[in-house]
């Protein structure tokens, strides 16, 4: 038998050892590739969520704040019922400073049968609109007709396949890209399409917040600020000078889920080390171990003249295969748990949270592989080192 | 009784109880998938027994058999019974995942006894 082909030799014959090894390695990888991965998708679901929002400023009506935690507002999936008349729309673009404004109007949140999640309606003005449009990832055709929708990424109806609201079959026309928040369950139509839903909804006898006509309400008016005004300066103007209004500045919600995700992602980063440093010692305090059983074993290795470099080699090469092995094992099942939990874990930490993509998640599987693959042989280091150094005579002559 | 056919039998036991119990309590799908949940339940029963069976008479029937269970148990929830298509559903947060994640490792460690156990007969 070669030398070269010990060190793997090894390992198939103690599988006890091996597997032992190998699940330490397995918890490093494990900790490193979940860890990376939860990071990276709050930081660009926090993007995503920034990117999304596309106005500077967002105009509620008073009522607003009583009923939901503005903050939180894009984090939900419902965003809520409060309405003002369009008039105050008008007076809000009427203004200094304001470059766009696109009002939303938000319908009931309905829950189509026992299987579906509550989805929010949202009824925007195609023709102003700047927040909704450029992020249809996939379209059947540029224009909206009656009963035509835009859905979130996680509505459940393709492009081309029809959803049914209050027994209004619509057409989905096109799907938005993931946000990673609640926009990503909501479905947004013209104001002609949500006057015929909501017609349909007080036929079914549903209780309606709106009573009066849906084309002189608005729930929410997006602003884009001119780049020679401030947005503090124009959010303050509108406070003081429309009435029964609250300009709130994206700026504020976005830094809110930002703190959070911070303490969340800091948290994550604490616990990655701390797996690693206890794992890494826990490896170095089994290969030490090992060595010392296995002090014999290198002798006599020395004594048929093999030398004290390929010595070390060849523990540095065991701890090498068995670092490889525990690191597909973790990777193997970080992949597993993440990809098959991201839902249930987005539903727990209630923060904007998107998945990387496939060829991100291939780049972080094999970071971690190299680096299991270099702290193994790492934590190997000392106890080889001594290995391959110890007197073989007095340890062949001690018989231990 | 050998000591790997314990410790193969005891850790794909314990991967059973958690989706046959699973499925009855933190990850039970929706009113409506009572089938889905019986389902699951018998299919983590039954590979259980196998493994049992795997480890008082060792053979290469016991992991195949369970490694077909596990290969059902992550097909059951959306390919052999349809689930909630909404993706934020009790079926798709829960049941899905603890069906495919135990499935899945009942097939990994499945497939390692059987190789095991395959070396094993080629040596004796």
């Amino acid at each position: 038998m070669s030398i070269s082909k010990l060190p793997l030799r090894n390992i198939l014959r103690h599988p006890g050892r091996t597997t032992a090894i190998a699940i330490l390695v397995a918890v490093l990888s494990f900790s490193l590739l979940s860890g990376s991965i939860l990071v990276y998708s709050l930081n660009s679901g926090l993007r995503s969520l920034e990117n999304r929002l596309g106005a500077d400023i967002i105009v509620l009506p008073d009522s607003a704040r009583s009923k939901v935690n503005i903050d939180n507002l894009y984090l939900q999936g419902t965003t809520g019922y409060y309405y003002m008349s369009t008039a105050k729309q008008e007076e809000i673009t009427k203004r200094d400073g304001i470059a766009a404004a696109s009002g939303q109007v938000f319908l009931a949140t309905l829950r189509a049968d026992c299987c579906s999640m509550p989805v929010q309606v949202i009824g925007f003005d195609p023709e102003t609109d700047f927040t909704v449009q450029p992020w249809i990832a996939e379209r059947a055709k540029n224009d909206l007709s009656l009963n035509e929708v835009v859905v979130g990424s996680k509505v459940s109806a393709g492009v081309g396949e029809s959803l049914r609201i209050y027994g209004i079959s619509c057409r989905v026309a096109a799907r938005l890209d993931a946000t990673g928040t609640g926009l990503d369950t909501a479905v947004y139509c013209t104001g002609e399409t949500m006057a015929v839903l909501l017609n349909a909804a007080r036929e079914m006898n549903h209780e309606l917040k709106i009573t009066t006509d849906p084309s002189k309400v608005v729930s929410a008016v997006y602003l884009r600020v001119d780049p020679a005004f401030s947005v503090e300066d124009v959010a303050n103007d509108i406070n003081i000078h429309v009435r029964k209004v609250q300009a709130v500045k994206t700026r504020s919600v976005i830094s809110g889920v930002s703190d959070s995700l911070g303490g969340v992602a800091s948290t994550i980063k604490a616990l990655i080390i701390g797996v690693w440093a206890l794992s890494f010692l826990l490896l170095a305090a089994a290969f030490m171990l090992l060595g010392g059983e296995r002090k014999r074993e290198y002798a006599v290795l020395r004594v048929i003249g093999v030398s004290r470099k390929r010595l070390s080699g060849i523990a540095l090469k065991e701890a090498l295969f068995v670092s490889v092995l525990g690191g597909l094992i973790g990777i193997a099942l970080s992949l597993l748990i993440v990809l098959n939990f991201h839902s249930l874990i987005e539903k727990a930490l209630a923060l904007p949270f998107l998945l990387p993509s496939g060829r991100n998640i291939m780049l972080f599987a094999v970071s971690t592989l190299v680096c299991v693959c270099i702290a193994g042989p790492l934590s190997a280091m000392v106890s080889a080192l001594k290995l391959s150094r110890a007197d073989t005579g007095i340890i062949l002559r001690e018989g231990v | 009784m050998k000591k790997r056919n314990i410790v193969f039998g005891l850790i794909i036991g314990l991967m059973c109880i958690v989706l046959a119990l699973g499925v009855q309590t933190f990850a039970k799908p929706c009113v409506h998938d009572r089938k889905l949940m019986t389902l699951l339940t018998v299919e983590g029963g039954a590979v259980a027994v196998l493994a049992g069976i795997g480890m008082i008479r060792p053979g290469l029937k016991s992991p195949f058999l369970a490694a077909i269970g596990g290969i059902l148990a992550i097909l059951t929830p959306g390919t052999l019974m349809k689930i909630c298509a909404d993706e934020m559903m009790r079926c798709q947060v829960y049941t899905r995942p603890t069906a495919v994640v135990t499935g899945a490792l009942i097939v990994a460690l499945s497939l390692v006894w059987f190789g095991l156990e395959l070396k094993h007969r080629e040596h004796t």
